[in-house]
């Protein structure tokens, strides 16, 4: 059975060029337009790994990986942010939440995938 | 107020003509005089108080103004001072999208030509590899393989029944060549003890004399029996020897089949050997094809991830643009809602200082706090940036 992956980002564009990086290493990919679109769709669904973006509107990427870490069922789920904010501070705010890994947009996909691979649940 | 005037005036002229020890004509004369002077200021009076009123008016409306023309002149010195710090600041990150975008353009562009020249050659393998009119593909040189190798499989199996035969007829020849022999040797063994037997019956004969004569004769016919056996024993012998010459021509025979066979073998030996350098020229040719596709693969996979790169540009180019269009909108709105008799909130949101550091702290990539602090930032590289917590 293949692995779950969510991808939390308001750009459409980027959330498909995320899509198709991970459907073509085997992964099925679940996507949300913002953190609000994503805690509605956490409810029952298996995910292995969650890939979300900081700038969002509605609710932003760091305040969505807290309300994540609130939750029973997902407050295990890895996440990696990704997103073209770059300063430290900002990382350092990421990982306070609970985020597992900082990603730069642009991002080579194959070493996302690596990043993916190295956190992704069993 | 008439009477409290021309009363005080009285009572005034009065206190001072009695000071003065004034005459009553003088009484009357200054009393009068201080009278109509009385009742002149009172009468002058309201408009005089209105003149100053209007004069106060004047001079408020005239500290009002000037304090407008100072906000109007402190606004606009504000103004060019935010536009002389903010315009440059929106070219920088206008220029920093257009360039992201032109550099990111051309990448797509070149990564596309890419993709295009490489699917086109992986096409042209692919029909090369499989064009089996020219007898190159596999398929075709399978084809042959079979159309050449069934003949000679056809061949030998003709021959080596030819040899079966030939043999079998060898071995049944052998068999009676074996049989004669054996016969041959029976007859001479009867013909020789005949012979004995004869020659003892005329050595009785003889002595027996005149009574042996019979016997004489019977031990003649007997040696005639004994030559006849060993005539019979020649044509055996004979009847043998051309058996032997038989057998003679069947192992010639058996000789021209030995080279037949080696003229087979050595066509069909030819033939095997063109079918091989066949199939392994085809099998280079598959090898080659296969090996090309597989690099084309590789490459059109890592142009394809080119591209996935190049499309995220339009996330950054999208966010600096966003944050520049709200700028200007919100410049927009300042210019349009600043209160011409406004203080000093209205021109604090004209201030360049907290106006920049408002934008400042929207800014979320590199690219932009370069901008900001007065350089000129270059588009993004394709590296990522990836920390583990």
């Amino acid at each position: 059975m293949n692995k779950t992956v969510m991808v939390v980002d308001d750009s459409a564009s980027v959330r498909q060029v995320v899509s198709i990086t991970l459907k073509s290493a085997g992964y099925d990919v679940v996507e949300a337009c913002d953190g609000k679109d994503a805690l509605g769709k956490l409810n029952g669904q298996k995910l292995n790994l969650i890939i979300c973006d900081v700038n969002m509107p509605n609710l932003d990427g760091i305040s969505f990986v807290k309300e994540l870490k609130k939750t029973t069922q997902h407050r295990f789920t890895p996440v990696i942010m990704l997103t073209t904010e770059s300063e430290e501070a900002k990382k350092k705010e990421g990982q306070a939440a609970g985020a597992r890994a900082w990603i730069v947009k642009p991002f080579q996909p194959a070493q996302m995938l690596n990043a993916v691979a190295k956190l992704c649940l069993p | 107020m008439l009477a409290i005037a021309a009363g005080v005036a009285l009572l005034g002229t009065v206190a001072i003509g009695f000071a003065a020890q004034w005459s009553g004509a003088a009484f009357v004369a200054i009393g009068l005089y201080n009278l109509v002077l009385v009742v002149a200021l009172l009468v002058i009076r309201a408009p005089i108080r209105k003149l100053t009123e209007k004069r106060h008016d004047a001079a408020a409306a005239a500290v009002r103004m000037e304090r407008h023309y100072r906000h109007v002149v402190e606004r606009q010195r504000r103004l060019a001072a935010l536009c002389d710090e903010l315009l440059p600041l929106w070219a920088r990150h206008v220029e920093t999208a257009r360039t992201e975008t032109m550099v990111s353009v051309e990448r797509l562009v070149v990564s596309f030509g890419e993709v295009v020249v490489r699917l086109q050659e992986a096409i042209r393998t692919a029909q090369i590899s499989g064009d089996q009119e020219h007898g190159a593909g596999f398929v075709g040189a399978l084809q042959e393989c079979e159309a050449r190798l069934l003949p000679v499989i056809g061949a030998l199996s003709s021959v080596m029944e030819v040899k079966n035969t030939l043999l079998g007829e060898i071995q049944r020849l052998e068999s009676t060549t074996g049989e004669l022999r054996t016969m041959a040797g029976e007859v001479a063994g009867i013909a020789a003890q005949t012979n004995l037997l004869a020659l003892n019956a005329a050595i009785e004969a003889a002595r027996a004399g005149e009574a042996g004569r019979g016997f004489a004769v019977v031990a003649d016919e007997v040696r005639k029996l004994s030559t006849a056996s060993g005539q019979t024993g020649q044509r055996i012998s004979e009847r043998v020897q051309r058996v032997g010459e038989a057998m003679s021509s069947a192992a010639n025979v058996a000789s021209a089949s030995a080279a037949e066979d080696s003229r087979v073998v050595v066509d069909a030996e030819s033939a095997i050997r063109e079918v091989l350098v066949s199939l392994e020229t085809s099998a280079q040719e598959v090898i080659a094809s296969s090996d090309v596709l597989q690099r084309d693969s590789r490459e059109i996979s890592a142009q394809i991830e080119t591209l996935l790169v190049g499309f995220q540009f339009q996330d950054r180019i999208s966010q600096i643009l966003t944050l520049v269009c709200a700028d200007m909108s919100k410049l927009q709105d300042v210019v349009r809602d600043v209160d011409p008799e406004g203080g000093a909130d209205s021109l604090e949101r004209l201030d360049p200082t907290t106006w920049l550091a408002e934008m400042e702290r929207r800014y979320a990539m590199a690219e932009q706090r370069i901008n900001h602090a007065g350089g000129q930032a270059k588009a993004a590289s394709n590296a990522s940036d990836i920390t583990f917590f």
